[in-house]
């Protein structure tokens, strides 16, 4: 009977009003005559009377909305006096009337004491639960509180022993495009005079040198080689001695300030340090001061540095080494703007003078940035980068927690339904809603505010570890976490955050059972009404998982990819000699005899196999400038460039790196000054210019023309994460450089050799430099070391959230079967098989996990351009990382729910029945 | 259980007295007792539906009125209507409460509250 459509409007707003505000008591009763007579009295108030209608209108809204105030209160209130009647009877306690609503310690202190002790006992009474949540929470605060940590040491935190932090400065040479470079020590004289009115200024520049015995056994560790001055103007206050003066640079610079852990480590934290020697690079170096403890790089506050020398003579003597920071202090009354005027003027100057240095390969002026000492933590043209890289960060370590959170909440759900008798018991027996709620709160806060204290001793203790004893916890120095007020704060205000998410939500829904079901043994009507909280919770965090496994596969499969990285040549087993004969008296003939009786020497050294020579070492960044190189008569567009870096090289250095030839011949002996100029290219190269023909017998544009004699194959050797660019190569005797690296190939571990290397040097020139002495295979790994750790960070993360997804669909499986019992035991009853109650709970529980996986491979889709910032060489909706991901989780989610689909066999039916 | 003592009632709520009050001569169902209490007070009093029903409700709970036979001379081709007539207990009730008022006017006669002023009834 489709009666109602015959109704006016306002009769069935009427009666939808009356619906939804009545309560579910009166409505069941009384909607139809309500609505009846609510009809009788709208049809007859008089259409002639103005505003009779809109009057009755607003008394009936009035009325409708003090009844259902009224009514929930009172049938609450109802509910609650008939339990206690039955529980009185049933405990035959007669005095209760007399004393009134027994409900003790309903606020103030008392109250919260009580409720605290109670939460307590709760949590104690109840030990896997708790437990499983700690963990989840704990893993889930941990990684933020360890984000944050690191986000407050490198971007806002300054350096613990920087005096007047605000006053320091540094300074950056800055490419017209924005790329900011570092200084040569000609710029820092330079750019000190020039500013000398208005600050204060130092050098310093990283450095790897190995320290430790001649024998063998060489460990790299991370120096600093600073100007006279640095420890003063940075007013960094030495534990011991004394800083470096302008003494030590003219006497060699022979002498070092030690780390204070290696002070105390090595040495014994005796004062009598300062007669010692630390050996470095195998030199000797007076130990003439103790750094305080933790300084570190200006700017990289958890850097651990060991060493600081005085600025090598090597770099001292030549502008090609541009690898210096100018940092500074403001002397007094200067503000920061005056600098950065008078720099701007001063690069100009420079500019006039070193055209070489000052300028890029396009004659655009090079100038000088002028930051204060946190400004250059996040210089311009990395910080938008930099800013998005920490929010994405910040995204994926958001979404654990909130995985976590949602597991929490589940569990707290699933121990609402264990809990809903003693709640209606709660209630019937006098406790206020917003009472229980507190109560459940306060057992969320506690196991919060314990989790997240957890985490924190955790996280700084690992740290404290980390820098105490760096051999037995790794612990990148980025990622460290020094608890400070802002620490503590963020900490609690995420305790917070995580209890009203974890706790609040499944806790109002616990309190609001169907009290007179419940206590009859039915399941709780508020937690059926739950059911579409309880599964976005499991879709959410089902959807966070598969997008962290997502990472975590494709993160797996980058590291994988930039292992497989092939550099195109040989690195292993080859030790770098780099020397500058430039200040050492030689001409260039006396350079060219000397660099030829080295190598025939360095030949005959037992355990060396083959030696090259080479403008620089083969592989980081390229020290001689790169500049456009085409073919002879070949016209660039205007305005267009074709930089390609030119490096000399000797006979047998494509042999020693098993770099292929494809084509054509080696250099030889025979490609002298006196010969025909001679290069060879690499394949990007002749691509660019000879795609379709062969490029040997063509000629080069390099100043005066060259043959092309061979072409090799590609490497990496710039940067492993970049593909290969063009390169082309001279013969080292037709481009003599005094700055030469030589490469030299060794059967044995090549850091043995190094001593017998450096002796050699020695024995035939003294008056030389102390000269670099590296590992090929170091320059390599360092090209990839930052990327490896971030990698296996996101490893490890991805391996949590496969944890935390297992456990969280775990609980959902076990509350569904709890909630379904009865379900279960009439299908049981009417002869359902183990087989099919098995499929009844699996299935749901795949379904739940494809509806959760179809919304984290959207996010993951909509994330993609975001992605490929951070996964290079793999793309974000790699179909391959998707598909796993999804098996992986569809794995998890089988097995999840197995254990619970075999409870689901166990029941008994004839028990499962009776209890309704 | 003892038997239900209509002191327990007093004092009636206003609302509930007055619906009492409709219903001791016949029975009514709910759109007449609205009219009916309107037109007896004056207009100073009007019920809302739900408050009505809510009444009623409260009031057959505790056994003060009951559901009864439309009285012969409002037989209605309309089944839906339900009439309400007071119990033997309400009537009870509502003479302890009618009781009740009238010892209150007697003493607000000696009371200074005469002196005021009626301010405007609130009515629902």
């Amino acid at each position: 009977v489709n009666r109602t459509k015959q109704y006016p409007i306002p009769v069935r707003i009427y009666r939808y009003l009356a619906r939804r505000l009545l309560g579910r008591r009166l409505a069941s009763v009384y909607l139809e005559q309500a609505v009846e007579t609510f009809t009788e009295l709208y049809r007859d108030t008089g259409r002639g009377r103005s505003g009779g209608r809109t009057g009755l209108l607003f008394r009936e809204l009035r009325s409708l909305l003090n009844t259902a105030g009224r009514e929930g209160r009172s049938a609450r209130r109802a509910d609650r006096v008939v339990v206690q009647q039955q529980v009185l009877t049933a405990t035959g306690d007669p005095g209760w009337k007399a004393e009134g609503s027994p409900r003790p310690g309903n606020g103030g202190f008392n109250g919260l004491m009580a409720d605290i002790r109670h939460a307590a006992r709760g949590l104690r009474l109840n030990p896997a639960f708790s437990l499983t949540t700690m963990l989840l929470l704990v893993l889930g605060t941990a990684g933020t509180i360890l984000a944050f940590g690191a986000f407050v040491t490198t971007f806002i935190r300054p350096a613990p022993w920087l005096a007047e932090p605000d006053r320091v400065i540094c300074l950056f040479k800055v490419e017209p495009e924005g790329r900011y470079l570092r200084f040569s020590y000609g710029d820092y004289l330079d750019v000190r005079e020039g500013l000398d009115d208005l600050a204060e200024l130092a050098a310093v520049g990283l450095i790897f040198p190995f320290v430790g015995s001649p024998s063998g056994v060489a460990e790299e560790i991370t120096a600093e080689q600073v100007s006279p001055g640095y420890f003063r103007i940075l007013g960094i206050p030495l534990a011991l001695g004394r800083g470096f003066l302008e003494a030590d640079f003219a006497s060699g610079g022979q002498v070092a300030i030690i780390s204070h852990r290696l002070w105390e480590q090595e040495y014994g934290g005796a004062p009598d340090v300062l007669e010692a020697t630390i050996r470095l690079d195998g030199l000797e170096y007076g130990i003439v001061g103790v750094a305080p403890p933790g300084l570190s790089p200006l700017g990289s506050n958890l850097m651990r540095t060991d060493a600081w020398i005085p600025i090598r003579p090597l770099w001292r003597q030549n502008r090609d080494y541009e690898s210096l920071q100018i940092v500074g202090r403001l002397r007094p009354d200067v503000e920061l703007t005056r600098v950065q005027l008078q720099a701007r003027t001063l690069a100009a100057g420079l500019v006039e003078n070193h055209p070489i240095y000052w300028t890029d390969h396009r004659d655009r002026e090079r100038s000088i940035e002028v930051l204060t000492e946190r400004g250059a933590r996040l210089p311009p043209p990395v910080r938008l980068q930099v800013i998005a890289e920490s929010v994405m960060v910040a995204f994926f370590i958001g979404l654990i927690l909130i995985v976590a959170c949602a597991n929490v909440g589940n569990l707290q759900l699933a121990r609402g339904l264990a809990r809903d008798r003693e709640i209606a018991v709660r209630l019937a027996l006098g406790a206020g809603r917003r009472r229980l709620l507190r109560l459940l709160l306060t057992e969320s806060l506690m196991l919060s505010l314990l989790a997240v204290a957890v985490s924190l001793v955790l996280v700084t203790g690992l740290s404290w570890m980390a820098s105490r004893f760096p051999g037995v916890v790794d612990l990148p120095a980025e990622v460290r976490v020094v608890p400070d007020g802002r620490v503590v704060l963020f900490t609690i205000g995420l305790a917070l955050m995580t209890t009203v998410i974890a706790g609040l939500v499944p806790a109002r829904q616990i309190v609001r059972p169907d009290l007179a079901a419940t206590l009859k043994g039915h399941q709780s009507g508020g937690l059926r009404k739950g059911r579409r909280l309880r599964h976005r919770f499991v879709i959410a965090q089902v959807a966070g998982s598969l997008i962290l496994v997502i990472l975590g596969t494709l993160s797996v499969r980058n590291y994988q990819q930039l292992r497989r990285v092939d550099p195109g040549l040989q690195t292993e087993q080859v030790a770098l000699l780099t020397l500058d004969l430039s200040h050492a008296g030689y001409t260039e003939s006396d350079g060219r005899v000397f660099a030829g009786d080295l190598e025939s020497r360095l030949e005959n050294v037992p355990g060396i196999e083959q030696v090259a020579i080479a403008f620089q070492p083969a592989m980081g960044p390229l020290r001689r400038r790169v500049t456009d190189v085409v073919p002879t008569g070949y016209e660039l567009p205007p305005g267009e460039s074709y930089r390609c870096p030119v490096t000399p090289v000797g006979p047998g250095y494509f042999d020693l790196l098993e770099i292929p030839l494809l084509g054509g011949r080696d250099f030889n002996s025979g490609d002298t000054p006196a010969s025909e100029p001679v290069a060879i290219i690499n394949e990007s190269w002749a691509a660019r210019f000879f795609p379709d023909e062969d490029a040997l017998g063509r000629t080069i544009s390099l100043g005066a023309s060259a043959r092309i004699v061979a072409v090799v194959r590609d490497t990496r050797s710039v940067s492993l994460a970049e593909p290969p660019v063009p390169q082309v190569w001279v013969p080292f005797d037709q481009s003599f450089a005094a700055g030469m690296t030589f490469h030299i190939r060794t059967r044995p571990d090549p850091r043995i050799i190094v001593p017998a290397i450096r002796d050699l040097v020695r024995a035939m020139d003294d008056r030389l430099p102390v000269p670099e002495i590296g590992l090929l295979a170091e320059l390599a790994a360092r090209e990839t070391r930052q990327a490896r750790s971030i990698l296996l960070l996101l490893n490890t993360i991805a391996l949590v959230i496969l944890l935390l997804a297992m456990t969280g669909l775990y609980a959902v499986m076990i509350f569904t079967i709890g909630q379904r019992r009865r379900e279960f035991g009439i299908r049981m009853s009417f002869g359902a098989r183990s087989r099919d109650l098995i499929g009844l709970v699996v299935s749901e529980g795949i379904g739940l996990s494809l509806k959760g996986a179809a919304v984290g491979i959207l996010v993951i889709l909509l994330l993609t351009p975001l992605l490929g910032s951070f996964f290079t060489g793999v793309s974000a909706a790699d179909p391959l990382a998707i598909g796993a991901a999804l098996i992986v989780l569809l794995g998890t989610a089988l097995a999840a729910s197995l254990p619970s689909a075999f409870r689901a066999t166990r029941i008994d039916p004839v028990e499962a029945m009776r209890q309704e | 259980v003892r038997k239900p003592d209509p002191r327990d009632h007093i004092p009636l709520s206003p609302y509930d007295f007055e619906i009492l009050l409709t219903l001791l001569d016949s029975p009514r169902h709910g759109y007449s007792i609205i009219r009916k209490i309107e037109r007896r007070t004056g207009g100073e009093v009007v019920l809302g539906t739900s408050t009505l029903y809510a009444a009623v409700q409260r009031l057959v709970k505790s056994g003060l009125l009951e559901e009864s036979e439309p009285p012969p001379e409002h037989i209605s081709p309309d089944e839906r209507r339900r009439y309400y007539r007071a119990t033997a207990f309400g009537r009870e009730v509502a003479s302890l409460e009618a009781a009740r008022i009238q010892r209150l006017e007697k003493r607000l006669q000696t009371s200074p509250v005469r002196d005021l002023q009626p301010g405007p009834g609130a009515v629902e």
